[in-house]
C-alpha cells in the first residue's frame, strides 16, 4: 500500500523536473503493477476531477483527423477553420459550438437543444499565412493578428472579467476597465491586464511563448494553475514597460529571476533554465511589434528562424537545404519587398542560391 | 446538465454513429490532454494519450454502458494510459545507468525479458525520430549490445563518433521524456 503523501511528493517532483534516480527506487514500486493501487488511483482520480473540460486542446482538429484515419471512419471531417483575407472588413464569425457535421441528418432530433446552450456563443477569427487582420472586441479593445493566428472571444464578455484565447501572434491594445480584468489565454500561460498595450506570440509549432509589454503593466500566470493543486497560483512574472517574457513550453516549474538593466545598455538576460521563464528588460519593443505596422524586422536572428517568419509573412514554403546558412545571423527589415526582393537582399550578405516554384522555395 | 446528454451520445455510439463520437471527442479531448500534462508529459506525448484514449473509446464502444457516466469510463481509459506511460518512463530512468554507461554493455542484461521488450517498445517511438545513422548506432549499441569498437568497425567510423552519436541520442531521449540528470 502506498503512502499518499509520498505519491503527492512524487508528482510535485515529477512536475518540477527534479526527479532523480534515487527517487525512482522509492516510487517505482507503486507503478509496478498494471492496475494502480488504491493510493495512486486516488491521486489519478483527484487530478482528473481537478481538470477542467471547458476548452479543447491545441491542434485538436489534427488529432481527430488522425483518429479518423486510424479507425478508418469514413466521413467528411469538416474543420472549424475560417479564413479572413487581409484588411477585410471586420468580420466576426459566429461559431456555435460543434459546428462540425453533426447538426445534419437523423442525428439532430435525437439531441436536445440544451446541448448547444451549454456552450457560450464564441466568435472565432483565423488569419491565413501571408495576411494580417485587425478587430475591435465588444469592450473596445483593439487586436491586430499576425499571419497564421487564431483568436477566440465571446460575443459578450462576462461581467467580472474579459477572456480571449489566442493561438499565434497578436498585438493587443486593451481598453481600460479595472473592474473587469482582461485575460489572454494561450496554450500554457494566461496574461492578466487592466489596460495596456502588448504583444503575445504563441504559435503551436514553436517551443516558446513570448510576451512583450509596450506600456502599462501585466501579470503572467500558468494556465494550468486553477486546475491543479501542484501548480502555484501566484503570477509567474510581472512585466514593466519594455520587458519581454519568454516562456519555455516544455518546462513546467516557474520562478522569476529579474535583473535591472541600466538604460542604454544592451539588454541582459536573466536565465534560469529550471524556471521555464526568462525576462529581458529594456528591450527594443519595436523589434517585436513592427509586424503590426506591416514591417518584418529581425535583428541578429538565425536564418532558420527568419525562414519561418518569411513562410508566414509571404505564405510560402521554404525548403532550407543549406545547413551552414541555417546558423548564420541576419539583421534587416522588409515592408513592401516581394519575396524575391527579400531573398536578393539577404543574398547580399550571405552565399546561397534559391529557386522559386509557385509558393515553394528551395534554398541551397 | 451536460452529462445527461452523454448517455444519448453513447447510445448513438452503439449504432456506429461517428458524429456522436466526434461530439464526445470535442467535449473531452481538452480534459484528457490537460490531465496528461499534469503528470509532466510532453505535449507530443499528451497528444498521443488523447489519440489512444479516444481510439479505445471507439473500439470498445459496445462495452460502454450508457446508464453510467461516460466520463468515468473515459477517466478509466485515460488513467490506464498515463499509468502505463509513467510505468515505462520509470523503467527507463531505473535503467538509465545501463543506457548511459558503455562499460556495462558487456554485462548481462540488468532487466528481465519482459521489461526489456516493454522498454524497447516504449523507446521505439522516440528512437524513430532520430536521424537514421544515429538511430542505427544507438540500436546496435544499446539493443544489440555491440561494443563501440565493433560498431566503429562495422560502420567504418571512429569510436569517438560512436560515442558522440550515442550521447546525442541519449540526450534526445531524456529531453523527450523530460528527465533531468
Amino acid at each position: 500500500m502506498n503512502n499518499i503523501k509520498n505519491i503527492e511528493h512524487f508528482i510535485i517532483k515529477l512536475n518540477s523536473g527534479e526527479l532523480k534516480k534515487s527517487d525512482i527506487d522509492q516510487f517505482e514500486p507503486a507503478f509496478r503493477t498494471e492496475i494502480p493501487d488504491e493510493g495512486l488511483d486516488n491521486i489519478y482520480r483527484e487530478t482528473w476531477m481537478g481538470t477542467a473540460d471547458a476548452k479543447e486542446m491545441p491542434g485538436s482538429d489534427a488529432v481527430l483527423d488522425r483518429i479518423h484515419h486510424r479507425l478508418k471512419l469514413k466521413k467528411d471531417f469538416s474543420a472549424r477553420r475560417f479564413i479572413i483575407p487581409e484588411w477585410y472588413k471586420y468580420v466576426a464569425i459566429l461559431l456555435i459550438a460543434f459546428t462540425g457535421g453533426w447538426l445534419g441528418s437523423r442525428f439532430t432530433h435525437q439531441v436536445p437543444d440544451s446541448f448547444v446552450e451549454s456552450e457560450p456563443f464564441m466568435n472565432e477569427i483565423s488569419v491565413e499565412y501571408g495576411s494580417k487582420s485587425r478587430i475591435t472586441l465588444p469592450d473596445g479593445t483593439k487586436v491586430k493578428l499576425n499571419s497564421g493566428s487564431r483568436l477566440i472571444y465571446p460575443a459578450r464578455f462576462e461581467t467580472n472579467m474579459r477572456k480571449v484565447h489566442l493561438e499565434g501572434e497578436g498585438f493587443f491594445d486593451v481598453s481600460r476597465d479595472e473592474n473587469r480584468p482582461f485575460f489572454v489565454n494561450t496554450q500554457l500561460i494566461s496574461i492578466k491586464v487592466l489596460g495596456t498595450s502588448f504583444n503575445v506570440k504563441s504559435y503551436a509549432e514553436e517551443s516558446l511563448i513570448e510576451t512583450t509589454l509596450v506600456e502599462g503593466s501585466i501579470e503572467i500566470y500558468n494556465e494550468l494553475a486553477n486546475e491543479s493543486p501542484y501548480i502555484s497560483k501566484a503570477p509567474i512574472a510581472t512585466l514593466k514597460p519594455s520587458d519581454k517574457a519568454t516562456f519555455i513550453k516544455d518546462i513546467n516549474t516557474i520562478s522569476v529571476n529579474q535583473e535591472n538593466v541600466e538604460s542604454g545598455n544592451r539588454p541582459t538576460t536573466s536565465t534560469n533554465t529550471k524556471a521555464g521563464i526568462m525576462i529581458e528588460n529594456a528591450i527594443e519593443t519595436t523589434l517585436f511589434t513592427a509586424w503590426k505596422d506591416n514591417v518584418l524586422r529581425f535583428k541578429g536572428e538565425r536564418f532558420e528562424d527568419i525562414a519561418i517568419k518569411l513562410e508566414r509573412w509571404y505564405d510560402v514554403k521554404i525548403d532550407l537545404q543549406n545547413n551552414s546558412l541555417k546558423e548564420e545571423h541576419f539583421t534587416g527589415q522588409f515592408d513592401t519587398e516581394t519575396i524575391e526582393q527579400a531573398l536578393e537582399a539577404l543574398k547580399l550578405t550571405a552565399k546561397f542560391r534559391y529557386t522559386i516554384n509557385k509558393n515553394e522555395i528551395k534554398i541551397y | 446538465m451536460r452529462y445527461k446528454d452523454d448517455s444519448q451520445l453513447v447510445d448513438q455510439l452503439h449504432l456506429n454513429n461517428t458524429q456522436a463520437f466526434d461530439v464526445l471527442f470535442r467535449r473531452y479531448n481538452g480534459k484528457v490532454y490537460r490531465f496528461a500534462l499534469k503528470f509532466n508529459l510532453s505535449q507530443a506525448d499528451a497528444e498521443e494519450i488523447v489519440q489512444e484514449a479516444f481510439c479505445g473509446i471507439w473500439e470498445n464502444r459496445a462495452n460502454i454502458d450508457s446508464g453510467k457516466k461516460f466520463e468515468s469510463y473515459l477517466f478509466g481509459i485515460a488513467r490506464n494510459q498515463i499509468h502505463s506511460f509513467l510505468r515505462k518512463k520509470m523503467l527507463f530512468i531505473k535503467y538509465l545507468d545501463y543506457f548511459e554507461n558503455d562499460t556495462l554493455q558487456q554485462a548481462t542484461d540488468p532487466y528481465d525479458d519482459l521489461q526489456y521488450v516493454e522498454l524497447k517498445q516504449f523507446l521505439s517511438r522516440y528512437i524513430r525520430m532520430l536521424p537514421p545513422r544515429r538511430r542505427e548506432i544507438f540500436e546496435l549499441s544499446r539493443f544489440d549490445r555491440l561494443t563501440y569498437q565493433q560498431i566503429a568497425k562495422k560502420l567504418n567510423i571512429s569510436e569517438n563518433t560512436v560515442d558522440t552519436q550515442i550521447r546525442h541520442a541519449l540526450n534526445f531521449l531524456k529531453n523527450n521524456l523530460k528527465i533531468n540528470s
